[in-house]
């Protein structure tokens, strides 16, 4: 088996009182294009900062590409691609001006490479970055870090501010990239386009990861079950399996459920309240609400809490 | 809605203000620290003038924060999309830069005035004036004119920086209109060259309203520059405007082939120069323009500014040189650029050579514009630095000093432009300092040169954090660890080789002064001390008996109107007279009561083969001269031996000795020896008591030096001063501190030491030897300050070989003489009565 790309083990840091990241833990494998995913004040940024070692770990360790983050940053960020949520450019160079000032850091066919991924980009020339539009902008900061074909490209909310169109692109670039064997570590919260390229999902809350799994496992292990009830004020069993949320509105219960067992509808058997029952596949958006939501409701199961058995890692 | 836009704008102005604050506290203590150092007029004028100049700073730098500042990060433009009015946006600023400028006055005056009347209560004129209601007034002109002028360029120029340099010009431009302006008002002609009188009431009201309507024409314009920049639309720019085609282009082509690759020094020399250049065009420009104005002023006599303007100078070019410092990383601080190399990893050595390069290079450009601009290049490349006004070493020194403060100031202040003020601001700390040490050891200013290095070292070793930034919240870390993270904090870091670089210098300097003191001659030392010296013998009143040198005064007598004449003019009726005054010369107590030292020369000099038709007068007269020369040495000389007499007077003895010993061999050479030359001869002091003498002499000069203290006055007012010895004060500028002290004490020691050793009449080597050991000593002991190309006493000290050999071959002929005069005579009886009666 390949050796994993990024190894955290058990890495804590805060800043002053709060807690960014908490004794989080994951390996990401190599040629995929893995997301993490979390909303504002997760701790992706943070996580991603210790990757690329401009931040040192409070507790834990971290490597990439097997070199120690907290000691070898500086080689870690030559060899990787990385574009920070708001890339710091020299705003009076042209696309080629900047072009060319990169190339001369890096191995010859920087600039072959470059040319292509722009014009492809339709990056306009002769024009300043500081004339461009955000997206084109976008564009080249991303051909600047991709150019010099790394191993790892590690983009912090690359699409964050870009209309659909760049956004699209941007994301099919990844899955480009994930084919040739490279890998992507992609951190944002557009949770709808992350779907349509990931290979696996990591989701922070809170300081805390709460998933790290292949998306099309995590996809088919979630289930929506919808039940309508006779009576609004019934009270139903809960589902089997791992109810990660629980809601009602009026005669509707609906939960989100994980590892739903074929015969869960026998529960419901008899007259227990439900006149209606259905299921469905839980989109990620879905999944990551129920694993985030700090106000959803979350009944006691059987087995363990959503805090402690969420993680599965293949 | 004003209060919060002053709020917003006051959160902007405390940076600067700080900056200036703890520059005026620190700039105190500074000052009050070394001027014991100083004499008390110049203590006085350095605390008015950084009373003046701190102020200042903030009125140049705070239009630039509040609008240039905010240009840069946006925030005026989102200004504009809320629903207030721009006179609301420009009056807040204008009245949170007056208030922070009337804090900048009162904290300034406080603090350094009251430093200032602890430490002296002498002004000088330049500082009374400046504290008087006039000088306050005028500054206060200044202060606000300026602060507007800045107004103007910020809103003018887009860039903060390019505002902030256009003051500096515009500035100077409206003094040289004023003070044009101040002349016509008081005498009617703009080019009068003389010295102004003071105004009269009406005169001074007429000043007084042209520097209101002045100040109120520049407030206008600042308004209406701020509507324009406020206010207006964002349209085409001109040049567009006058380029345009009807419609823009639908389409624009892709990017064209990237070039070939380059090395990475040769990218990133390339990326510094672009993004650099033209700040450090318009710094260059502007001390070129200086510089020309200013030794232009020299050749125009009307203008009597024309010192005051050169005389800034080092200022105006010290200035430059930091502002050329802070373009180091100023292009990469801009919208934390630098974080480009850290994503990716680059290398931290060429990126730091290579942001060095472009403004380094600047720097050389601005010293060979000095060199050739420069009227004066004799004066400009001396390589002395004790002389005052600019040397070209001087300048070197002071501008890559201040080039490396600046780099690394701007290095820690991350934000740009404030970067641009509190780099001159912190400057002054270490100016004071390092300026004192230079003014104190000018052989030693090439030191200076290892704060630059220090300061490049320390840019150095940062540049990694510069670049990376690291996140600036603390862990909850606690007790060491949390100390040892603030003191690796790049802000912490940065000060420290700010300090480091100021105390090395001195470190070394001391080490060395240190280190080569003499070592103490303790049992000579305690000979000396216990060798006795006799005490003067006085009248019962105290007065010293022998204060009876009045020789070295000019001459009052009847030769004195001879001075002119030539010897073939000299009648009998003067040459009777001369000698009459001889012999009641000879006869007097008192030294010089009848002739003074001058009559006797000019007397002897009238005799010299050179005149032109002169002839020699009779011999006795000559004789007589250099008997009354002798008389004088014998006397002084015994009186030194009995005590009252010092080393100075001791000089007038060998002198006259000296004098009549060149007449004496002069007038055997012409007529051989004589008996009466003889007898002149006999009377030349001996060895011994010429040894005696100076031996005497110079121990009590010394034990004189031991008894005096360092220190004088008495309490407040107590502070260290240089001793003298022999006429000379010893540890000038240098006598506050410890280890100079006793340098200069062990350096008297020594000087006494080998002066008693030249007095020994050694052999030749050894006299070579113990003269230029000596020369150098006392070289030290003087300082830099005093020229010294000969010993003291000199030179008959020094040439006591020669004068020996002198005497003697007058005595070795005197004496044959006089042999074979007693072998005659008791040959022939008669012939012996005849020379008695001659005699």
């Amino acid at each position: 088996m390949n050796q994993p790309v990024i190894s955290l083990q058990n890495v804590s840091r805060s800043f002053r009182n709060t807690k960014a990241l908490d004794a989080v833990s994951l390996e990401v494998p190599a040629g995929t294009v893995f997301a993490l995913l979390g909303e504002n004040g997760a701790g992706k940024t943070t996580l991603i900062r210790i990757l690329t070692g401009f931040l040192k770990a409070d507790e834990g360790s971290a490597t990439v590409l097997g070199e120690s983050c907290s000691k070898s940053g500086t080689a870690i960020r030559r060899k990787i691609g990385y574009v920070s949520d708001n890339p710091a450019m020299y705003e009076w160079m042209t696309a080629e001006q900047i072009g060319w000032f990169t190339s001369a850091f890096y191995e010859d066919g920087f600039s072959s490479r470059y040319y292509e991924l722009v014009t492809g980009f339709d990056v306009p020339g002769g024009v300043k970055l500081k004339n461009m539009s955000k997206g084109q902008r976008a564009k080249v900061a991303l051909a600047l870090s991709t150019a010099h074909n790394p191993e790892l490209l590690i983009l912090d909310e690359p699409t964050s501010g870009l209309d659909p169109m760049v956004r699209r692109q941007f994301l099919e670039s990844m899955v480009d990239l994930a084919a040739l064997g490279r890998t992507v570590l992609l951190s944002s919260h557009q949770i709808s386009e992350v779907e349509r390229v990931a290979d696996w999902v990591a989701i922070l809350a809170q300081g805390q990861l709460k998933v790290v799994q292949p998306l099309e496992v995590l996809k088919n292990e979630t289930s929506i079950v919808t039940a309508t009830m006779d009576d609004s004020s019934a009270t139903l069993p809960l589902p089997p399996g791992e109810v990660l949320t629980e809601s009602q509105n009026a005669r509707q219960m609906r939960w989100v459920v994980r590892g739903l067992p074929e015969d869960w509808r026998s529960v419901y058997a008899g007259d227990t309240g439900a006149i209606e029952l259905k299921e469905e596949t839980a989109s990620l958006e879905e999944i990551f609400v129920a694993v985030c939501d700090p106000r959803a409701n979350r009944p006691a199961n059987d087995s363990d809490s959503v805090d402690s058995t969420m993680l599965k890692v293949n | 809605m004003m209060r919060h836009l002053l709020w917003k704008d006051a959160m902007t102005a405390r940076a600067l203000l700080l900056a200036v604050l703890i520059g005026i506290l620190g700039a105190a203590v500074c000052l009050v620290l070394v001027s014991p150092l100083m004499n008390e007029a110049d203590a006085a004028s350095v605390f008015v003038s950084f009373w003046i100049l701190m102020p200042n700073l903030f009125a140049i730098g705070i239009p630039a924060i509040l609008v240039g500042n905010e240009e840069e990060r946006g925030t005026l433009l989102w200004l504009r999309t809320l629903p207030v009015r721009w006179q609301s946006i420009a009056d807040a600023k204008l009245l949170v830069a007056l208030g922070g400028l009337v804090i900048c006055w009162l904290g300034s005056s406080l603090v350094l005035i009251s430093g200032g009347m602890l430490v002296t209560d002498k002004f000088s004129p330049f500082a009374e004036e400046m504290i008087s209601l006039e000088g306050v007034l005028y500054l206060a002109c200044f202060s606000v004119m300026l602060m507007l002028l800045g107004f103007v360029t910020a809103y003018l120029f887009r860039s903060p920086v390019a505002g902030l340099l256009a003051v500096v010009p515009l500035i100077g431009g409206v003094t040289y209109l004023f003070e044009l302006l101040t002349r016509w008002i008081l005498t009617g002609q703009i080019n009068y060259g003389g010295a102004l009188t003071d105004p009269t009431f009406s005169e001074q009201l007429a000043l007084g309203v042209a520097t209101l309507g002045g100040m109120i024409f520049v407030a206008a314009l600042q308004r209406m520059l701020a509507r324009r920049r406020l206010n207006r639309m964002v349209g085409r720019s001109w040049s567009k405007r006058l380029n345009s085609s009807s419609t823009g282009v639908a389409y624009k082509p892709p990017v064209a082939v990237i070039a070939p690759r380059a090395s990475t020094a040769k990218v990133l020399v390339w990326q510094q120069i672009r993004q650099c250049w033209h700040l450090g065009l318009v710094i260059l420009l502007t001390s070129v323009s200086y510089m020309l104005l200013s030794y232009g002023f020299r050749r125009d006599r009307w203008n009597s500014s024309a010192t005051a303007w050169e005389s800034l100078i080092p200022l105006f070019l010290g200035l430059a040189a930091i502002w050329l410092g802070v373009l180091v990383f100023y292009g990469d601080n801009f919208k934390n650029r630098r974080s480009y190399f850290a994503d990716r990893g680059f290398t931290v050595n060429v990126i730091w050579w290579t942001r060095l390069s472009a403004p380094f290079f600047m720097l050389v450009a601005l010293i060979v514009f000095l060199l050739v601009l420069h009227p004066d290049t004799d004066t400009l490349l001396r390589v002395d630095l004790h002389s005052t006004g600019l040397s070209l070493a001087g300048a070197i020194i002071e501008l890559v000093t201040c080039f490396a403060f600046g780099q690394l100031v701007c290095q820690w202040i991350r934000r740009p432009v404030l970067a641009f003020f509190a780099g001159p601001a912190f400057a002054v700390i270490p100016a004071i300092i390092l300026m004192l040490f230079a003014s104190m050891y000018p052989n030693y200013a090439w030191w200076i040169m290892i704060s630059a290095l220090v300061m490049l070292f320390g840019s150095w070793q940062l540049t990694g954090a510069w670049i990376e930034n690291p996140h600036r919240d603390g862990n909850n870390a606690g007790g060491i660890r949390r100390c040892i993270q603030w003191l690796k904090k790049p802000e912490v870091r940065a000060v420290s080789y700010v300090l480091l670089a100021i105390l090395c210098p001195l470190v070394i300097v001391a080490s060395l002064r240190v280190s080569t003191t003499p070592v103490l001659r303790a049992q000579w030392r305690q000979r000396l001390l216990a060798a006795p010296v006799p005490e003067p013998k006085t009248y019962p009143n105290g007065r010293p008996i022998y204060r009876n040198l009045h020789a070295e005064k000019y001459s009052t007598y009847a030769f004195a109107d001879k001075s002119e004449r030539s010897a073939d003019q000299f009648g009998a009726d003067e040459r009777n007279e001369c000698l009459k005054l001889l012999r009641e010369e000879l006869a007097s107590d008192e030294i010089g009561s009848r002739v003074s030292r001058e009559d006797i020369q000019w007397l002897l000099e009238l005799n010299t083969p050179t005149l032109t038709g002169a002839e020699n007068l009779d011999s006795d007269l000559r004789l007589l001269a250099t008997e009354v020369l002798l008389d004088w040495s014998n006397r002084v000389r015994q009186q030194v031996c009995e005590g009252g007499m010092s080393c100075m007077d001791l000089m007038f003895a060998d002198r006259c000795e000296y004098d009549a010993s060149i007449a004496l061999l002069d007038m055997y050479d012409q007529k051989g020896m004589t008996r009466p030359l003889a007898r002149v001869i006999s009377q030349i002091p001996s060895a011994e008591l010429r040894q005696e003498s100076r031996r005497i002499a110079l121990q009590g000069e010394w034990q004189v030096y031991n008894r005096q203290s360092w220190w004088v006055g008495e309490g407040k007012s107590m502070q260290a001063a240089p001793k003298n010895f022999l006429g000379f004060p010893v540890a000038l500028m240098r006598s506050a501190i410890p280890y100079e002290r006793r340098r200069a004490d062990r350096n008297v020691d020594e000087i006494t030491y080998l002066l008693l050793k030249l007095c020994e009449q050694p052999s030749d080597a050894d006299h070579l030897q113990f003269q230029e050991q000596a020369l150098v000593v006392w070289r030290d002991l003087l300082g830099p300050r005093h020229k010294v190309d000969s010993l003291p006493l000199s030179p008959y000290w020094i040439s006591t070989q020669a004068h020996a050999e002198r005497i003697d071959r007058l005595r070795v002929a005197a004496q044959k003489l006089m042999k074979s005069s007693e072998v005659k005579a008791n040959e022939d009886p008669e012939q012996q009565q005849d020379s008695r009666e001659s005699e």
